[in-house]
C-alpha cells in the first residue's frame, strides 16, 4: 500500500482526528458563552481553522483545526478505510456500515452547513403575507412610490451589499455605488462624532447622523443591526454627463428616506431579505395557553390559510409545538408570539439536505445493533464453551 | 436454610425501616394532619395534596423537609402550613427563614446561638454534625422590620443575571421571594382580619345584600343606608387583596365541558353574592380554621372530613392523583433506595472480610430490593405527571442512577465477582445524592413546558441518552472499583482482570449504543420541532462528546494501543465526560436545553472532576506498584 494511503487509512489517525474533534467541541460550546451558538458555530465548526485575532497588528493566527478541516480528514480517513482496507466477511459487515453511515452523516453536517437558509414570518391575526423575511442578511430596497396603487421594489441583496459595488438596475435610470457597508452598526450624531469625511452622507438622516461599524453578534437575545452609505449616479446616456444625485445614510429600523428624480418618487430603506412565495399565508387565529395559576406556556397554536396563487387552491392547517407545516421546499415552525398574543412567529426553514441524516443514522443505528449483537452472541458462545 | 439466612435478614430489616419510615411520617397529634394533608389544592398548574405544598414551600424557606421551632420541638411541614394558613399569627414567631449569608444576617437583629442546641447533642454527635444552627433560622416576626429595605436590595439585585449576583444578592432575592411565598400561603385558606370565619359568613350573609341594594340606590340618587354600604365596602377592601393573596387554589367548579376551573378562597365573595350563601367548600373550610383556632380536634377532624365530601360532591375528579402523590410523600421511596444502596455497599465490603458467599448473596438481594424501591418510585412520578419518566435535571438523575444499577446487577449475575454489587450501591448511592440536591428547589413534579411538550421523538430521546448516560457512568465506576482493589488489595486474580475487562468493554459498546442512538432521536426531534437536525447547542454538543469519547476508546482498544489499564483510565475519563455533558452543559445557560440552569453546583463538578482524574493518575501507575498482579 503506498505510505499516504496508508496513513490516511490509519487508526491513528482517526483517533487523533476524534480526539481533536473533541477538544474542538469543547472549546466550541464554552465559546458561545461569548459569541452566541450561531458565532460559536461559525467561528469553531464551519470553518477550516480556529483563528486568533491580534487587532492591533492586524494578524489573525490559526491555532487549532476547524470542523471543516477535522471533517474532511475523516471523510478521507473514513473512505480509505471503508473502501480499501475492509475485506467483506459477516463479523465485518456492521462495522462497514457504520464508516458508510458516519460518511453519510459528515456529508450531510456540511451540505446542511453550506445550504440551509433560515427565515422567518411574523403575522399579525387576519393580515396575510407572502415572503419570508432572513434571519441574518439584509437587503437595500429602492422602492418606486409614484404610483399610489402599486410599489415598485428593487432590491440589493446582502451578497452585493458586502462586495461594496457598483449597481445598475434595468429599468432605472440612475445607479447606486454602495460606498460603505456595515453588518452591524450603532448610530450617532454627527457633532459628537469624528468620522472619516468619505464616511459621511450628504442627504436625508445622515446630514445629523453618522453610523459606526461594530463587530458582528451571534446572540440569540441580540440583533445586527446593518447599515450602508450609498451614493446614486445618474447613467451617462447620449451625450448626457452622469451626475451625483447624493449620498445616503440608510439603516434597519430607520425612517425611509424619499427622493425625487425626473418626477418620480423614490424610498430607500434597508431591511431584512425578503423572499416572496408563490402563495400567500393568512393568520386566522393565533392561541397561547397557560396552565391555571402560572406563566408556563402550555401550548401555542397558529391556525394559518394557505392561497396557492399558481392553482388558486385554499387550505387550513393548524401550526403548533412539534406539529411543523411543511409546504413547497419550506417548512413553518411555531417559534414564538408578541404583540400581545395577536402576532405570531413562524420560522421559515429550507434545507435541501435534509433527508440525509435520516438516512444515515438508519444504516449507522443498525450497523450499531448488527456489529454488537454479532458481538453479544460470540461472547455468549466463548462462556457456553468455557462451561461446558 | 442457612444460606438465606443473611439475605432474608437483611432484606427485612430494609423493609422494616420503610415501614417505620411511612409511619413516623404521622405528625403527633390530636388534628389530624394526615386527613388535611391529603386535602387537593391546585398549584404550578396542577392538583396536588396540600402536603406537598407544605414539603414544596418548607423546602424552599428552610432547606429542611421538617421545621424546628424556636422551643426545639420538631414538627413535619404540614403542621407548619396548617398553623400558618390556619391561625397566621402564631406562625409568625417560629423560627423557618434559613439564612446562611454573613452579610445578609449583619443586618438582620443579631441571635445567639442557643445554650439546649449544644445540650442536645453529645460531644460526639456534636463532632459529627456540628454545633446546632439555631443561629441560622429566622422568624417571620423578626424579619419583618427590615421588610423595606430587603425589597429594595431584592429589586436592585434582579437587575443582574443570575450569574453576576453576589451572594448577598442572590441571598436577598431568595429570602424575599420566600416571605412572598409565606405570605401568600398565610392568605390562602383566610385572611385573618376576623377571628371566626364562619361569623364572617354569617355577617356576609346580611351585609353583602344590604350593601348592594345601598350601592344601587346611590347610583339611582335615592336616599340609602350608608352604614351598610360602609361596612360592604370595608370588607370588599379586604377582599380585594385576599382574592389576589393566596399562593394555591382552593375552590374546584366543574365547567360544562367536563373540565375543572380552580379559584382561589376570596372567591367566597362572588359566591355569596351569586347565590346568598357559601358554597359547602367554603362553610368547611370556614369551620376547619374556627376549629384550628379553638383548639378543637373534634371538630376540625370533622370539619376537613366534611371538605373532603364538599370537593367530592364537586366531582371526583377534583382528588385527581393527589392521593398517589401523598402515598409517595410518605413512602419517600428515593430516601429508603439510598438507604439500600448503603446497606449493599456495607454487606460487599464486609464480605471480603468475612463470610464472603453469604453477604455477597445478602448483598445482591438488598441491592435488588431498593432497585425496587427506586423503581416504585419512579413509577408513581410517572403516574402523577404523566409523562415520561425524564422530565428535568432531578429526574434524569433518579433515572441515570436507576438504569446504572440494573444494568449492574445484571452483570452481577452474569460474571458473579461482587463487582456489580459494589458499583450498584456506590452509582446508586451518588445519583440519587446529586438528585436530593438538585431537589432543593421545591417541587420537582413541575408541569412541561409547550416546548418540550410530550412527543414520541422527545420522550424516546431522553430516556435513551439518559441510558447511555447510566452506561458511562458505570463503565467509569466498574474501572474505579478495579483500580482501588487492584492497586491497594491482592484481591484481582488474573481471572478476574480478564473477565472485569470484559464488563468494561461490554458496557462501553452499550454506552456507545445508546448515546448514539439517544442523539439521534434527539436529531430527528429537534428536525420535526426547529427545522435542523443539529444545531450546536451546547447540550447536543455534550450528547457527542460522549459517542465520540466512546469511539475513541473502541478504536484504542482495537487497534491495541491501550491494555488493561488503559481501558480502565479511559472509562475513568468517561466519568468527566458525561458529568460535563449532563450537568456542565447546563451551567452555561445557553441554548434550548438550559432549562436547569444551576451555579452552586458548578463548584461539585471542577471537585468532581479533579477526583477523576486522581484516580485516572492512580490507574497509570506502572504495574509493579499495584498490590494486585496485573498482566498490563
Amino acid at each position: 500500500m503506498k505510505p499516504l494511503l496508508k496513513l490516511l487509512s490509519s487508526m491513528e489517525l482517526a483517533i487523533g482526528t476524534l480526539v481533536l474533534s473533541m477538544v474542538l467541541i469543547f472549546f466550541g460550546t464554552l465559546d458561545q458563552q461569548n459569541l452566541g451558538i450561531h458565532g460559536a458555530t461559525e467561528k469553531y465548526f464551519y470553518s477550516f481553522f480556529v483563528y486568533s485575532e491580534i487587532p492591533s497588528l492586524g494578524l489573525k493566527i490559526p491555532y487549532m483545526p476547524g470542523g471543516y478541516l477535522l471533517g474532511f480528514v475523516l471523510l478521507a480517513n473514513l473512505c480509505t478505510t471503508a473502501f480499501i482496507r475492509f475485506k467483506f466477511s459477516a463479523a465485518k459487515f456492521g462495522i462497514w456500515m457504520l464508516h458508510l453511515g458516519v460518511i453519510l452523516l459528515l456529508i450531510g453536517e456540511f451540505v446542511s452547513s453550506v445550504f440551509q437558509e433560515e427565515a422567518s414570518m411574523t403575522i399579525d391575526e387576519g393580515s396575510s403575507k407572502d415572503y419570508t423575511e432572513s434571519f441574518r442578511l439584509a437587503e437595500l430596497a429602492l422602492i418606486d412610490t409614484t404610483d399610489p396603487e402599486i410599489d415598485t421594489v428593487y432590491a440589493i441583496p446582502d451578497a452585493m451589499l458586502k462586495r461594496e459595488q457598483q449597481v445598475t438596475i434595468d429599468g432605472l435610470p440612475f445607479s447606486l455605488s454602495i460606498d460603505d457597508y456595515m453588518a452591524n452598526s450603532i448610530v450617532q450624531r454627527r457633532a459628537h462624532s469624528n468620522a472619516a469625511a468619505n464616511k459621511l452622507a450628504n442627504r436625508g438622516i445622515g446630514l445629523n447622523n453618522v453610523a459606526i461599524e461594530i463587530p458582528k453578534t451571534g446572540k440569540t437575545d441580540e440583533r445586527n443591526i446593518p447599515a450602508t452609505l450609498v451614493t446614486i449616479y445618474t447613467n451617462a446616456t447620449g451625450g448626457q454627463r452622469s451626475e451625483v444625485l447624493g449620498t445616503w445614510l440608510v439603516r434597519e429600523f430607520m425612517a425611509p428616506q424619499s427622493f425625487t428624480y425626473e418626477d418620480r418618487e423614490y424610498t430607500l430603506t434597508v431591511r431584512r431579505e425578503r423572499e416572496y412565495t408563490p402563495y400567500e399565508i393568512t393568520l386566522l387565529d393565533f392561541s397561547h395557553d397557560r396552565y391555571l395559576g402560572t406563566n408556563i406556556p402550555k401550548n401555542f397554536s397558529s391556525q394559518v390559510l394557505i392561497s396557492d396563487k399558481r392553482t388558486g387552491l385554499e387550505q387550513e392547517f393548524l401550526i403548533y409545538m412539534n406539529n411543523p407545516l411543511r409546504y413547497d421546499d419550506l417548512t413553518f415552525y411555531q417559534q414564538g408570539f408578541m404583540n400581545d398574543d395577536k402576532t405570531s412567529i413562524l420560522q421559515v426553514v429550507r434545507n435541501p439536505g435534509r433527508s440525509l441524516p435520516y438516512i444515515s443514522c438508519t444504516i449507522l443505528t443498525l450497523g450499531l445493533l448488527y456489529q454488537f449483537g454479532y458481538g453479544l452472541m460470540r461472547y455468549n458462545a466463548k462462556r457456553k464453551k468455557a462451561a461446558a | 436454610m442457612k444460606r438465606y439466612l443473611a439475605p432474608i435478614f437483611s432484606i427485612l430489616f430494609l423493609l422494616l425501616y420503610l415501614v417505620s419510615n411511612y409511619r413516623n411520617q404521622t405528625p403527633k397529634s390530636d388534628f389530624d394532619f394526615d386527613l388535611l394533608g391529603s386535602t387537593p389544592v391546585l398549584l404550578n398548574g396542577r392538583i396536588q395534596p396540600m402536603d406537598s405544598v407544605a414539603r414544596n414551600s418548607l423546602l424552599a424557606i428552610n432547606g429542611k423537609r421538617n421545621a424546628k421551632y424556636e422551643d426545639g420541638t420538631r414538627h413535619r411541614a404540614i403542621e407548619w402550613l396548617a398553623e400558618l394558613m390556619l391561625d397566621g399569627r402564631k406562625a409568625e414567631t417560629r423560627p423557618v427563614f434559613r439564612i446562611y449569608d454573613d452579610g445578609l444576617r449583619s443586618i438582620l437583629p443579631t441571635k445567639q446561638q442557643k445554650e439546649d442546641d449544644e445540650d442536645e447533642r453529645s460531644p460526639i454527635a456534636a463532632l459529627l454534625l456540628g454545633k446546632g444552627s439555631s443561629q441560622f433560622y429566622y422568624s417571620f416576626a423578626e424579619i419583618m422590620p427590615l421588610y423595606e429595605r430587603l425589597r429594595m436590595d431584592a429589586i436592585a439585585a434582579s437587575e443582574f443575571d443570575a450569574k453576576e449576583r453576589n451572594r448577598y444578592q442572590t441571598a436577598v432575592i431568595e429570602l424575599v421571594n420566600g416571605l412572598g411565598v409565606f405570605h401568600a400561603l398565610r392568605n390562602s385558606v383566610h385572611h385573618g382580619e376576623l377571628d371566626s370565619f364562619r361569623e364572617e359568613l354569617e355577617i356576609l350573609q346580611t351585609t353583602l345584600p344590604a350593601g348592594i341594594e345601598a350601592l344601587n340606590k346611590q347610583q339611582a340618587g335615592e336616599t340609602f343606608d350608608e352604614e351598610a354600604l360602609a361596612k360592604m365596602i370595608s370588607f370588599a377592601r379586604i377582599y380585594q387583596n385576599f382574592e389576589k393573596q393566596g399562593h394555591f387554589f382552593t375552590h374546584p367548579t366543574l365547567q360544562a365541558d367536563g373540565e375543572l376551573d380552580w379559584k382561589k378562597a376570596g372567591a367566597l365573595l362572588g359566591e355569596i353574592s351569586a347565590d346568598g350563601t357559601p358554597s359547602p367548600t367554603t362553610l368547611a373550610y370556614a369551620s376547619i380554621v374556627d376549629a384550628y383556632r379553638q383548639g378543637d380536634t373534634e371538630k376540625f377532624n370533622a370539619s376537613v372530613a366534611e371538605l373532603h365530601q364538599a370537593l367530592r360532591d364537586v366531582s371526583p375528579q377534583t382528588f385527581g392523583k393527589s392521593a398517589a402523590e401523598r402515598t409517595f410523600n410518605y413512602l419517600e421511596p428515593f430516601y429508603i433506595a439510598m438507604v439500600g444502596y448503603v446497606m449493599v455497599l456495607l454487606l460487599a465490603i464486609v464480605s471480603w472480610i468475612r463470610w464472603p458467599e453469604a453477604l455477597s448473596r445478602a448483598a445482591f438481594a438488598t441491592a435488588a430490593l431498593s432497585l425496587l424501591i427506586h423503581t416504585a418510585g419512579i413509577g408513581y412520578r410517572i403516574y402523577i405527571i404523566g409523562y415520561a419518566p425524564v422530565i428535568n435535571l432531578y429526574s434524569s438523575a433518579i433515572f441515570v442512577g436507576w438504569g446504572a444499577v440494573v444494568l449492574a446487577l445484571i452483570l452481577e449475575r452474569l460474571h458473579r465477582n461482587g463487582i456489580g454489587n459494589v458499583v450498584a450501591s456506590l452509582v446508586g448511592f451518588s445519583t440519587l445524592l446529586v438528585a436530593h440536591h438538585l431537589g432543593d428547589d421545591g417541587d420537582t413534579l413541575e408541569m412541561m413546558r409547550a416546548v418540550l411538550d410530550s412527543n414520541f421523538w422527545l420522550s424516546t430521546h431522553v430516556i435513551t441518552i439518559t441510558i447511555g448516560y447510566s452506561a458511562t457512568f458505570l463503565a467509569g465506576a466498574i474501572a474505579l472499583v478495579f483500580v482501588l482493589m487492584g492497586l491497594f488489595t491482592a484481591r484481582i486474580t488474573p481471572d478476574m482482570e480478564k473477565s472485569v475487562k470484559g464488563m468494561v468493554y461490554g458496557i462501553i459498546c452499550f454506552s456507545m449504543l445508546f448515546s448514539f442512538v439517544g442523539t439521534v432521536l434527539g436529531g430527528i426531534w429537534a428536525d420535526q420541532s426547529w427545522g435542523r437536525f443539529w444545531g450546536w447547542d451546547p447540550k447536543e454538543n455534550g450528547a457527542i462528546l460522549i459517542v465520540l469519547w466512546n469511539a475513541v476508546i473502541l478504536h484504542s482498544r482495537w487497534g491495541g494501543f491501550i491494555k488493561t489499564r488503559g481501558l480502565m483510565a479511559m472509562a475513568i475519563f468517561g466519568n468527566i465526560v458525561t458529568s460535563w455533558s449532563w450537568m456542565g452543559t447546563n451551567m452555561l445557560g445557553i441554548g434550548l436545553h438550559s432549562y436547569g440552569f444551576m451555579s452552586a453546583a458548578f463548584y461539585y463538578l471542577v471537585g468532581f472532576v479533579a477526583s477523576q482524574l486522581v484516580f485516572i493518575g492512580l490507574a497509570m501507575l506502572p504495574t509493579q506498584m499495584w498490590k494486585s498482579n496485573i498482566k498490563a
